[in-house]
């Protein structure tokens, strides 16, 4: 069963490094047929990924929500799967070449990591956890693109790729629409992890590292959304809060698990 | 003072002061920063912004809904001019257009003009507002629920301890049986409590409790919160016991403050304002909508129903 989830994730790999040269190449030279075949990949590593979690499933008998290696495997599922719909929906020109490093960077992680299976512990033994998760998952996925789109804008505002990327409006626009998408499904993962948190711990809220942090995040992309009510907040402003957002949601997610113990350890 | 308040900016400055310390704090958990006053005087500050903003806003927010433009004094307003063939052809098709759209439509004729006035989406337009509502509520119930008590009760199997007096006075628990359960592969699946409430020796109620399944009698909540094994390896287990008030509070705030966020998600809020100006057969509109795709969207959608619409 290792075998062949290791071989779905190496799947995931090559398809993600082979459209991330297409993409590039499409980005540099306006070849049309260059982005399809690179969506094709992409499609596929969508597919492998899936799998993935498929066979993960069968194998423990559980979604893969119940250790380091599992959670970083469904953020990734969410990963692919945002980036696949944005992709499809908005075809915008250099979000492949600057997104699939990130998704080929969690994958390599992945592949370095122990794999394992566990039991899932008596706490986690709840229909929580699979809502939990779920938003967590959806939320984290989103953010990831919207992370890119952000610096895509910036990278643009500061005059790189002038005449390759996309219109500046057209980037803010991007990043707002994701946020907006991405953030009642992050109030509904702090919502059900308080109400699940009252049910197994007796407190909905205990300032947990991960608590902590998932509210810090919270509160940034907040201020994302609040800050484009402010004129002058508009624009580089708020693109700012779009990547440090994502940044705290990535040490929630990794960085908490390992400097910040608490009662969310085991993930 | 009471505006730089109650603004937003004051808002989006209270939140970075607390994204500020509550990294400081996971970093430095010694130090306790979430107890300290300046902490939760940075919360009870956020709000009371929040109390303001939308105590302010709230009945704006109605107002606007509600309110249908009036012509002022039979004047054009400003914007551009379309000529109608037939202003009443035009009022008849734009009303059954907007309505099969599943707008809410509401014709009110002044002296010389028509005014139509349709919306849409009010529940995304509410959205936030009910957000910040049920924010408001969560908040409110943490603070009573914070005056709430707790403790950790250690017991042998088959003996009995009091539950503290702020908790339950007089009353009794008796732990009947520990165990704990295995799945079919041999993994733990939980542990499990049954207990009895006693008062004095009459029995007031026995239940079991396990992790993630609490045990509640009266306002009293038993949580399974640990086990373990004396030198003589006989086992305990260990509940914690809680009286709040403030839960039930919460857990309607967190009820509301979801389904808002579901609200976010239904369609985006647009209204539109038409003027036909029946002597002249002239119309003019404006549309409301955070949305430019769908402002644009609807320009050209009632530009159409004019057929071009003759700019004058």
């Amino acid at each position: 069963m290792l075998t062949i989830q290791s071989v779905s994730l190496s799947l995931s790999l090559t398809t993600y490094v082979m459209s991330f040269i297409l993409y590039a190449a499409n980005f540099f030279n306006a070849q049309v047929q260059y982005k399809q075949v690179a969506k094709i990949f992409v499609i596929i590593a969508f597919i492998a990924t899936s799998a993935t979690v498929i066979i993960r499933t069968f194998e423990t008998g559980h979604p893969p929500f119940s250790n380091m290696f599992e959670f970083a495997l469904a953020f990734l599922w969410g990963m692919s799967l945002a980036f696949l719909v944005v992709e499809f929906k908005c075809d915008l020109k250099g979000l492949g070449m600057f997104f699939t490093p990130l998704v080929i960077g969690m994958l390599m992680w992945l592949l370095t990591m122990d794999q394992g299976t566990e039991p899932l512990m008596p706490a986690l033994r709840s229909n929580w956890l699979y809502i939990h998760v779920f938003t967590a998952v959806i939320a984290y996925g989103a953010f990831a693109v919207s992370f890119i789109s952000a610096i895509m804008y910036l990278l643009k505002a500061a005059g790189f790729f002038q005449f390759l990327l996309p219109a500046l409006e057209t980037l803010d626009n991007l990043t707002y629409k994701i946020i907006s998408f991405a953030m009642p499904f992050m109030t509904l993962l702090i919502i059900t992890g308080a109400i699940w948190a009252e049910e197994a711990w007796g407190s909905y809220w205990s300032w947990d590292p991960k608590e902590t942090w998932s509210l810090i995040t919270w509160l940034i992309y907040i201020g994302f959304l609040h800050a484009r009510l402010i004129g002058k907040w508009q624009g580089k402003k708020s693109m700012w809060f779009a990547i440090i957002g994502f940044l705290a949601v990535l040490f929630t997610f990794a960085g908490v698990t390992y400097l910040l113990p608490g009662m969310h350890s085991y993930a | 003072m009471l505006k730089r308040m109650t603004s937003m900016k004051t808002a989006i400055t209270i939140m970075l002061l607390l994204i500020v310390t509550s990294i400081l704090a996971t970093f430095l958990p010694d130090f306790n920063i979430y107890q300290t006053i300046w902490y939760r005087g940075l919360l009870l500050f956020l709000c009371i912004n929040l109390l303001f903003c939308t105590a302010k806003g709230l009945p704006m927010v109605f107002k606007n809904l509600k309110t249908i433009p009036t012509p002022n004094k039979n004047k054009f307003i400003s914007g551009k001019k379309y000529k109608l063939e037939n202003d009443k052809h035009f009022e008849k098709n734009t009303r059954a257009s907007l309505t099969a759209q599943g707008y809410a439509v509401k014709i009110s004729k002044f002296e010389q003009t028509t005014v139509i006035s349709a919306h849409k989406g009010v529940i995304n337009y509410l959205a936030p507002h009910v957000l910040h509502v049920a924010l408001i509520i969560v908040f409110v119930g943490a603070l009573l629920y914070s005056f709430g008590t707790t403790d950790n009760l250690y017991c042998y199997v088959g003996e009995s301890v009091a539950l503290p007096k702020e908790v339950m006075p007089t009353v009794k628990m008796r732990v009947d049986s520990f165990k704990t359960l295995y799945d079919h592969d041999g993994s733990i699946d939980n542990w499990q409590s049954k207990i009895t409430l006693l008062k004095g020796s009459t029995p007031l109620i026995s239940g079991s409790l396990k992790v993630n399944r609490p045990f509640e009698y009266s306002g009293v909540k038993f949580y399974q919160s640990g086990y373990g094994y004396d030198q003589q390896l006989r086992p305990y287990t260990i509940l914690n016991v809680k009286r709040a008030s403030g839960g039930s509070i919460i857990m309607f705030g967190l009820v509301i403050m979801a389904a808002s966020s579901l609200f976010f998600w239904s369609g985006s809020y647009r209204k539109i304002n038409i003027f036909i100006h029946r002597r002249d057969n002239i119309m003019q509109f404006n549309i409301y909508c955070k949305h430019k795709e769908i402002k644009e969207i609807l320009t050209n959608q009632i530009l159409q129903t004019i057929k071009g619409g003759k700019l004058c």
